[in-house]
This record gives C-alpha cells, structure tokens and sequence, in this order.
C-alpha cells in the first residue's frame, strides 16, 4: 500500500491563479521521489500543501489509507529552501531542539534525539556554534537535522541544492542518499535533475500546475526539456546522473 | 559579515556572555532607570563602566558602520533640540544618557542570545502570570529574533541601490521613500517564510524556556552592577 496518496489536489492562490490543478500521484514507503519543473510550476506550493501550511482549494491527501489530518502534519518533515527562515536556535544543537520542544518531549527525549541526529549529520563539532557561522551545505544539513530530528514518516525537501558550491552539494546529497539507503522516504523538489537523478526511484515533472508525467526516471527524463527542465548530458544514462563519486 | 551587524549575538566566551542574563536584563533596566536622576557629572560612572564592559567584550563598533549612523543621527536630533531649550549644560547629559543605553543594549544584546533573553523574561513574568509566560516570552523571542533581519535588510538594499549607483543626492525624499518600501516589502516576504517555518516546525506561540541557575560568579556580576548605581548616585 502506498504511504501517501494524493487525489486530484488543486490549489488556488487569493488572487485566483491556480498553483495546482488536479495532482494526483502516490509515494511508496521508503521512495526516493524527484519532483521537477521550471519556476512557478508548483513544486514549492505543492510540498506546502502536503505539509498543510497551505489549505487546498480541492482534493485529498491520505496517509496510509487514512485522511490526512492538520493534526498529523508533524509526520511530514519539511526542509525550506531558505536555511536561514527556518533556523531559529541560537545555536546549532537548539535548534535542533527547538522543534522537539514544540511536541513537547521530555528534555532527556530532546537532548538523545539531538545528540543522535547530529552525528547522524555530521554536525556534532559545531552542536555549540551559531547557525549564521556555518556554511551553506553546512546550514542545509543543519535544517535536515532539524526536521529529521522529529522522525516523520516523510522527509520533503525544497531545493536542497539552491545556492550551494561543490563542496556543498557533495555534503548535502551524500546525506540524502544515505537517508534513501536508511529506508526514508524522501520527496525531493528540484530542477538540477543532473546531480540526484541516479538515486531516485521514480521522477514526476510538473508544469504550470499539472503533472506532465510521472514514472520511472529512464522513462520520463526525455520529458523534461518540454517541462522546462534542462537535461544537460542527453547521451549520459539516468544512472550516472549524480554528483557522487563511486 | 554576520558580526558586523547590529544587535548580533555573538557566541564568545567571555565572562560577561557566561552571566546569568536576568543580571544583564536587571542592570540595563536599573541603570538605564537611574540615568534620569543622575547629575552631570555622575554620569561619568555609568559611561566609563559602559565602555569598559565594551572594550573588555571587544564590541566590533567599527563594524557596525552605517547601521550606527542612525544612532548618531538620532544622537544630534536629542543634542540639537535640547541645545535649543536649554542650551548645551543641558544638551550633553541628555545625549550622554542616550549613547550610555544605546551601548548597554549593544552589549547587552552582543552577550546575550535571544533565548537567554526569553528565558529571563519568562522567568520574570512567570511570578506574575504563570500562564501568560510561555506566550509573552515567544513574542519576545520572535521579536528579539527579528530585530537582525531588519538590519540585514537594510544593508542589502542599501548594497544593491549603491552597486546600481542610486544615491540619494538629487531626490531625497524619492530615495527614502522608495528604499523604506523595499525594505518592508523584503521584511514581509522574509515575515512570511518564518512565520511558515515555524509553523512547520510544529510552534504554537509558546515557548517553555530551560530553567536559569543562579550561580556564584553570577551574584558577583550582580553586586558589580548594583556597586556601579550605586556609585552613581553617591556622586551625584
């Protein structure tokens, strides 16, 4: 049975343009799913509406068969683009924290949930630092750690790539595959198809709101030039489009 | 750079960011207080014990720049229109008081995280309000958390108007008003994202902030601080 089910969801911003029109698709427990597509295609509203920070104007999420209540959002780990609006701690182990003291853990619960995501993470030499001083793969792994920390059922990530250099993208990707082979189940928005491709399972592209296809990446990738998604190696196999080395 | 900014919190380990930051919010509120009935002269005590505890944390005020540009400004409006009322014996003590708070806040927000400060509050209005407390002090904590984003803002229109050679020089009233549109209007996106981050990161509007303890090297810094207006007023 799929973990999360999507129906015919829509949504409609108050000025009237429609993000989203009639989403249907579903994720697979322990998925790796690339959702791509130009700007403005709805990637990003999407991944808020699963979340429920955006309301949909029509459709239904389900979660393992049942509806998916606002109450039951805390199981849908959301990492935003910007890693500086969602780091809140004063430091790199509070705000790990911070979200476990809003489902109010025990402080014990807290601090062996923090400790274990930031090693997890690689990010235990800088527990007592501030985020600001951090690098920007350094500050991406940083909100990973802050959303994994919460163990949902569901980790989205919004263009985990978006800004970073090399060595950053490296850090961050090197992480995602390692959640992938923990047996995560990972939503993952991006239009560098080039860098993560080879470890998805299964590729959807989206374009002006719909979905233009959805499916195995070796079957859909050829798509995604129509979509506004650049393929930059045509003759490179899906397989050997990742940034990581053997 | 990041500590550059105005009212950063700067993760050192100086004696003063080790403080209980209940004496650090007690002292500003107490000294900042005393400062209206305190002579001339006396305010020499609080001021030079200002710039000690600036230099001895190495407060980066050179770095501040034009973000402390403001504060002088607003510096020479108090000088200027008590200047005008009571001329200059009263115009200085009036400006001395202004910069003495100004760097009392520097400092204290240089030693002080905004959860600290949180904290402090917490455990302040929880003696009043138990039930208010957690609400009270996560509007402080946001508020608090904010204040940095402001000056960021600033500073990145003002960058990109100046690396597009927009200088206020022929329509000033044009430049400001459009530079403070672009500065709101970059807040509010910025309002925005946190306030969805936050909620994704399952924040009610309340905060139940660590307990404080109240140590030895604390009680110090608190009969410090309490010497020091103390002082003050025996001189005047």
């Amino acid at each position: 049975m799929a973990l999360l089910e999507v129906q015919n969801l829509s949504y409609r911003f108050p000025g009237g343009y429609w993000a989203l029109k009639g989403v249907t698709f579903s994720v697979d427990p322990g998925e790796l799913l690339i959702i791509s597509g130009k700007n403005g295609s709805g990637k990003t509203v999407l991944l808020r509406c699963l979340k429920g920070l955006y309301r949909s104007t029509e459709g239904s999420i389900r979660l393992n068969g049942k509806p998916f209540t606002k109450n039951e959002r805390n199981t849908f780990g959301l990492v935003f683009q910007d890693p500086d609006s969602q780091i809140i701690g004063q430091t790199v182990e509070k705000d790990i924290s911070f979200g476990l003291e809003n489902i109010d853990l025990p402080p014990d619960e807290v601090r062996e949930k923090a400790a274990s995501v930031l090693e997890s993470l690689d990010l235990t030499g800088h527990a007592k630092q501030h985020p600001r001083s951090l690098s920007g793969g350094e500050k991406r792994r940083l909100t990973i750690a802050g959303v994994l920390a919460m163990d949902p059922l569901i980790l989205a990530l919004d263009e985990p790539f978006a800004n970073l250099d090399y060595p950053g993208v490296i850090q961050v990707l090197e992480k995602i595959v390692m959640l992938k082979e923990a047996g995560h189940t990972i939503l993952l928005v991006t239009h560098e198809l080039d860098k993560v491709l080879a470890h998805a399972d299964r590729l959807l592209l989206l374009d002006q709101g719909h979905i233009a296809a959805v499916g195995e990446p070796t079957s859909v990738v050829h798509l995604g030039e129509s979509c506004g998604v650049r393929i930059p190696y045509r003759q490179v196999p899906v397989e050997d489009m990742t940034w990581l080395k053997e | 750079m990041a500590e550059g900014v105005m009212f950063h919190y700067r993760g050192k380990a100086t004696f003063l960011h080790t403080v209980d930051p209940r004496v650090k919010l007690l002292y500003l509120l107490l000294q900042s207080f005393s400062l209206v009935f305190l002579t001339p002269s006396a305010l020499v005590i609080p001021g030079v014990f200002s710039v000690l505890l600036a230099l001895f944390i190495r407060l980066p005020l050179k770095q501040y720049g034009k973000e402390g540009m403001v504060f002088l400004l607003l510096g020479m409006i108090i000088f200027l229109g008590r200047y005008l009322t009571g001329g200059t014996a009263d115009a200085l003590p009036a400006v001395s008081r202004f910069f003495i708070i100004v760097l009392l806040g520097l400092i204290l927000m240089d030693t002080t995280s905004v959860d600290e400060t949180s904290s402090a509050l917490y455990w302040a209005v929880s003696w009043i309000s138990p039930k208010k407390a957690g609400r009270l002090s996560a509007h402080m904590l946001l508020t608090l958390s904010f204040i940095p984003l402001m000056f960021d803002s600033v500073r990145e229109v003002r960058e990109a108007r100046k690396a597009r050679a927009d200088c206020p020089g022929k329509h000033p009233l044009r430049f400001l008003v459009t530079f403070l549109i672009q500065v709101f209007d970059i807040l509010l996106i910025k309002a925005e994202e946190i306030s969805l981050a936050l909620e994704a990161r399952e924040f009610d509007g309340t905060v139940h902030p660590k307990p404080l303890s109240f140590s030895g090297r604390d009680l110090l810094a608190l009969c410090i601080c309490l010497f020091v207006i103390g002082a003050g007023f025996l001189a005047g």
